[in-house]
C-alpha cells in the first residue's frame, strides 16, 4: 500500500480539524498504512505527530497518496494543487467572506484567497470527502469530483474526561447555565444568541446565565461588540464570554449546561452539536448550512428565521419539559450513532481506498 | 415572521412546539437595530498603536498566509515601534518597576497580536490582544497621572519656592537699607559709635 501524508496548514490541539486529522493518521495505523502528518504551524502538544512543513516537502515521493485538509486561505492550497501526486481532498468549509467585513480585513482576504484556491484546486484532485452533504454540494458547484461524505472523526472517548472540577463546583450554583461553545466569529452570530437569551432572561428565568464559550483571535472586534451590545441591553453580568479555556473547562461547561442554542448562519459540520450531544443537552438551533444534517432528528431546528421571543419560549419549553427530554435524550443517542467512531472509519476507509491500496507503480 | 409560516423546522414534538411558537407574541424590544447601532469597538489595537504612535495603517492591513512573512511583518513593527520614543520613554521610566514589566508585556502582546497564531500557538490566550489593549491603556493612564501630579507638584514646591525668594529678597533689602542708614548715622557722628 501506498505511504498517506495529510497535509493542514495549522495543526492545532484540541480543534476539530486537528483532532480529525489525528484520529485519521490514527485509524490509518490501525490499518497497516505508513502515513504522516504535515503542517506549516504545530502546537507543542501535536508536536509528536507532525513533521514540519519545509521538512515534509523534502520527504514526499512521488508514490506518496496526499490528502489535504481545505478550511481556510493559505499559500499551501496552491502548493497541493500543483502537486503531481495522487490526491484526495477533505473539504472542511470555508467561511465565506461577507461575514467578516467590518471585522477584520485579515480575515476577509484569507477566506476570499481560500475559495478561489479551492476552485483552482477543483480540477487538480483524484478524490473529495466532504464532512457533510452541505459541504459536498458546495464541493460540486465548485467543480470538484462528486464527494463522498464522511462526517468529522470525534473521539466520543475525550468527551468522557474528567472535567474541570473548580469549574463544575462554580457553575452548579443552581442556575440555568444557557450555553454555546465556539469561536467568537461573525458568522456564528452570537448577537442573536445573545438576544434570545435576554427575551428568555426577562420572560421566564431572571437568574439565567450564557457562557459563550471561545476564543476571539483576530476577531476582537466582534467581541467588544458583543460585550457592549450585553451591556445595551442590561444583562453584563449574566453574560460570560471565557476566551481561550482548556478542554477540561470546556467539559465543565457543557456537564454544567442546562440547555445549548446555537444561532450560526455558517456551519460546514457543527462538532458542538455533536458535543452538546455526547452530554444529552437539548440542542437550540437554526436551520443554516450543515446544522440540520448534523442535529438529525433530536432537539428544536429552527427555520431561518430569527424572533427572539418565539424561540425564548421554545427554549423555555425544551428545559422545563421532563418528558419532553427523555423523548429528545432517545433521539440523541439515534443522531449520535451516524458519528460513533467505527462508523465514521469505515466510512472514511470505503472513500480513500480506491487511491491508497492502488499498486505502486515502481 | 409571517403569520401562519412554521417557525420550527424539525422538532421533537413538533406540532405541540409550533403552537407555542405561534402563541408567543414577537418581542418589541428591535435587537438587530440596537446591535447595529451599538459602538463598534472602543478599543482597537490599530487605533491604540496610533495613539501611541506606531504607524498601523499598511502593516495591519496587509496579511500574507505564509508564517515567514507573518514574521517579517511582526519584527517591522517592532522595529519600528522601539524608533518610537515616546512609547519607549514611556515604557522605561515608569514609577515601579512592576509597572514597568506589566507594560513592556501589554506592549509586547498588543503589537505581536496579528501573528500569534504562528509565534505563539502554544500559550493558551485567556487574556487576549483586547485585554492587553485595555491593560496597557490602563498602565499608560496610571502612569501620565503620577507623572502629571509629580509635575504639579513641583511646580507648587516651585511656586512657594519664589514667594519665599521673595520674601528673602525683601528681607534683604530691608536690612540692606537698615545698614545704609547705620552707616550714614556712624559717618556722622563717630563717637557715638565708639561709645556704642
Amino acid at each position: 500500500m501506498r505511504k498517506v501524508w495529510q497535509f493542514l496548514p495549522t495543526f492545532f490541539f484540541g480543534d476539530a480539524i486537528g483532532n480529525d486529522c489525528l484520529a485519521i493518521s490514527r485509524f490509518l495505523t490501525r490499518k497497516g498504512v505508513e502515513n504522516k502528518i504535515g503542517a506549516t504551524t504545530i502546537h507543542p502538544k501535536m508536536d509528536p505527530y507532525a513533521v514540519a512543513f519545509e521538512e515534509a516537502k523534502k520527504q514526499i515521493s512521488p508514490e506518496d497518496v496526499i490528502i489535504y485538509h481545505l478550511s481556510t486561505g493559505d499559500a499551501m492550497n496552491d502548493w497541493f494543487s500543483d502537486l503531481p501526486n495522487k490526491k484526495a481532498v477533505i473539504y472542511h468549509n470555508i467561511t465565506p467572506a461577507e461575514f467578516f467585513q467590518g471585522y477584520s480585513d485579515i480575515h476577509v482576504k484569507v477566506t476570499e484567497e481560500g475559495r478561489l484556491q479551492a476552485k483552482r484546486m477543483a480540477s487538480r484532485v483524484d478524490l473529495s470527502i466532504a464532512d457533510s452533504e452541505y459541504n459536498a454540494r458546495e464541493m460540486e458547484e465548485m467543480g470538484f469530483p462528486k464527494a463522498s461524505v464522511v462526517p468529522i472523526l470525534l473521539p466520543f472517548e475525550d468527551y468522557r474526561k474528567t472535567p474541570d472540577e473548580k469549574k463544575v463546583e462554580e457553575m452548579s450554583d443552581g442556575r440555568t447555565n444557557i450555553l454555546f461553545v465556539g469561536r467568537i466569529a461573525p458568522n456564528k452570530k452570537q448577537e442573536d444568541i445573545i438576544s434570545v437569551f435576554a427575551e428568555y432572561v426577562k420572560n421566564f428565568d431572571p437568574d439565567a446565565r450564557l457562557i459563550l464559550a471561545g476564543s476571539c483571535g483576530g476577531l476582537e472586534k466582534y467581541q467588544e461588540r458583543l460585550e457592549s451590545f450585553t451591556a445595551k441591553l442590561g444583562i453584563s453580568d449574566q453574560v460570560i464570554f471565557t476566551g481561550h479555556i482548556s478542554f477540561a473547562e470546556i467539559l465543565a461547561y457543557y456537564k454544567t449546561a442546562s440547555a445549548f442554542v446555537i444561532m450560526s448562519e455558517h456551519e460546514g459540520f457543527c462538532v458542538p452539536v455533536v458535543e452538546a450531544y455526547l452530554f444529552d443537552l437539548p440542542v437550540l438551533a437554526c436551520d443554516y448550512g450543515a446544522i440540520g444534517e448534523t442535529m438529525g432528528d433530536a432537539g428544536i431546528l429552527l427555520s431561518a428565521q430569527k424572533e427572539p421571543a418565539r424561540a425564548a419560549s421554545l427554549l423555555h419549553e425544551m428545559l422545563k419539559d421532563k418528558a419532553w427530554q427523555e423523548e429528545n435524550k432517545a433521539r440523541i443517542k439515534k443522531a449520535l450513532e451516524r458519528f460513533e467512531t467505527e462508523k465514521v472509519e469505515e466510512t472514511f476507509w470505503e472513500a480513500i481506498k480506491p487511491l491508497v491500496s492502488e499498486p505502486e507503480t515502481t | 415572521m409571517a403569520e401562519g409560516k412554521p417557525f420550527i423546522k424539525n422538532a421533537v414534538w413538533q406540532e405541540r412546539l409550533e403552537k407555542i411558537a405561534q402563541e408567543t407574541k414577537p418581542s418589541e424590544i428591535d435587537y438587530k437595530k440596537i446591535f447595529e447601532e451599538t459602538d463598534n469597538f472602543s478599543g482597537n489595537a490599530a487605533a491604540i498603536l496610533e495613539e501611541l504612535g506606531v504607524q498601523t495603517g499598511e502593516g495591519m492591513g496587509e496579511y500574507d498566509c505564509t508564517s515567514d512573512k507573518s514574521l517579517e511583518k511582526v519584527s517591522d513593527y517592532l522595529a519600528h515601534a522601539i524608533q518610537i520614543e515616546n512609547i519607549i520613554a514611556t515604557t522605561h521610566n515608569p514609577p515601579t518597576s512592576a509597572l514597568r514589566r506589566k507594560l513592556k508585556t501589554a506592549f509586547l502582546k498588543v503589537v505581536c497580536w496579528p501573528s500569534r497564531r504562528y509565534l505563539y500557538p502554544q500559550i493558551a490566550y485567556n487574556e487576549d490582544m483586547v485585554r492587553a489593549s485595555r491593560e496597557m491603556l490602563i498602565l499608560l493612564a496610571k502612569v501620565n497621572r503620577s507623572e502629571r501630579v509629580a509635575a504639579e507638584k513641583a511646580k507648587k514646591d516651585l511656586k512657594e519656592v519664589q514667594k519665599q525668594m521673595i520674601r528673602l529678597q525683601t528681607r534683604i533689602e530691608e536690612l540692606e537699607g537698615k545698614l545704609a542708614d547705620s552707616e550714614k548715622k556712624t559717618q556722622a557722628n563717630p563717637e557715638t559709635e565708639e561709645k556704642a
